[in-house]
């Protein structure tokens, strides 16, 4: 102990570390960074055409011959869900607003019925707004059904 | 964090009334642009922006995760119908065609587009055509507007359609 500090105080007052290259450092790296940086960050949605995935579809029938197809329907009223051997109460809106979480229970209880299915195929009225078409297209990708394909 | 000064502060004041040796303190300092590096350094993205979305266009938003890709792109505004930029349609006019789900000059746009990239995939299979097509689309559009400019890149095929979305935290 004693041998450390003498050296320090031989070395003279400035024994702290010199910081000027890491301030340098610092004053070119922030305003690249800033200048460079996103705030608004953009993804995008995958959706598959019904109509020209014939080559898929004839895959998918190959690998598994059972194509169980899921109906979603979206109209001014809420959502109705058609699924084989399996009955879904329609999810009415609460008064402007979608019940999405209602939704994603239904959605839940089907991928229980059939864990295997991917595919959802979802059908909303002409007046849907595209906000709400993609909140669905969350709901469904959020419980297991990540190949949407939209039907007119 | 690093802690310069901070005891030597007290050394330092007393210091001051003998001799004008009076340091800058910049602990504080340094401790702000480090979280700020952090940060910035965290959210650096060294793709740029493959799309760049107009001021009066609000994308709706999503969940999603999945980075854009470079593809044609066709921008749906409460006006107009955009592709890479050039106006093709009005959304007046595609409302007033209410019987057909083709529109027409977008169809044409996206069928030169197609033979431009095969044309390209004939010289490097890299850049050959993938049938990407990326839509942004104002999120106040009805689907009927939507539903025809999907039918249209189907047609035209471009069957692969991304739907550009706000991210969500």
């Amino acid at each position: 102990m004693n041998i450390k500090r003498s050296t320090g105080r031989a070395s003279g007052e400035s024994d702290d570390v010199n910081i000027t290259p890491v301030m340098n450092l610092f004053l070119v790296l922030i305003p690249f960074l800033l200048l460079t940086a996103e705030f608004v960050r953009i993804a995008v949605l995958e959706l598959n055409l019904p109509s020209t995935a014939q080559s898929s579809v004839s895959n998918k029938k190959e690998n598994d011959k059972k194509l169980i197809i899921i109906l979603l329907g979206i109209d001014d009223k809420g959502f109705t869900i058609k699924v084989p051997k399996l009955r879904i109460a329609p999810i009415p809106k609460k008064g402007e607003q979608f019940q999405y979480e209602k939704l994603a229970a239904a959605l839940k209880q089907i991928k229980g019925r059939y864990p295997d299915t991917e595919e959802i195929t979802i059908q909303p009225v002409d007046d849907i707004s595209y906000q709400t078409i993609v909140n669905v297209m969350d709901a469904c990708r959020d419980n297991g059904f990540p190949n949407i394909s939209i039907s007119g | 964090m690093l802690n310069l000064g901070g005891d030597k502060f007290v050394l330092g004041s007393r210091r001051t009334r003998r001799s004008a040796d009076m340091r800058l303190r910049l602990t504080s300092m340094i401790d702000m642009f480090t979280i700020l590096l952090v940060f910035l350094l965290k959210s650096y993205s060294a793709e740029g922006q493959i799309i760049t979305v107009t001021d009066d266009l609000r994308l709706p938003d999503s969940t999603a995760e999945k980075p854009p890709a470079s593809s044609p792109v066709v921008i749906v505004t409460d006006r107009m119908i955009l592709l890479d930029g050039e106006a093709v349609a009005s959304i007046a006019e595609v409302e007033r065609l209410q019987k057909t789900l083709t529109i027409r000059n977008l169809r044409n746009g996206l069928a030169e587009k197609k033979e431009i990239s095969e044309a390209l995939g004939r010289e490097n299979e890299a850049l050959g055509f993938k049938g990407i097509v990326t839509i942004q689309g104002d999120r106040e559009i009805p689907f009927r507007i939507l539903k025809k400019i999907m039918v249209t890149c189907g047609q035209a095929g471009y069957s692969n359609i991304l739907l550009a979305v706000n991210q969500k935290e």
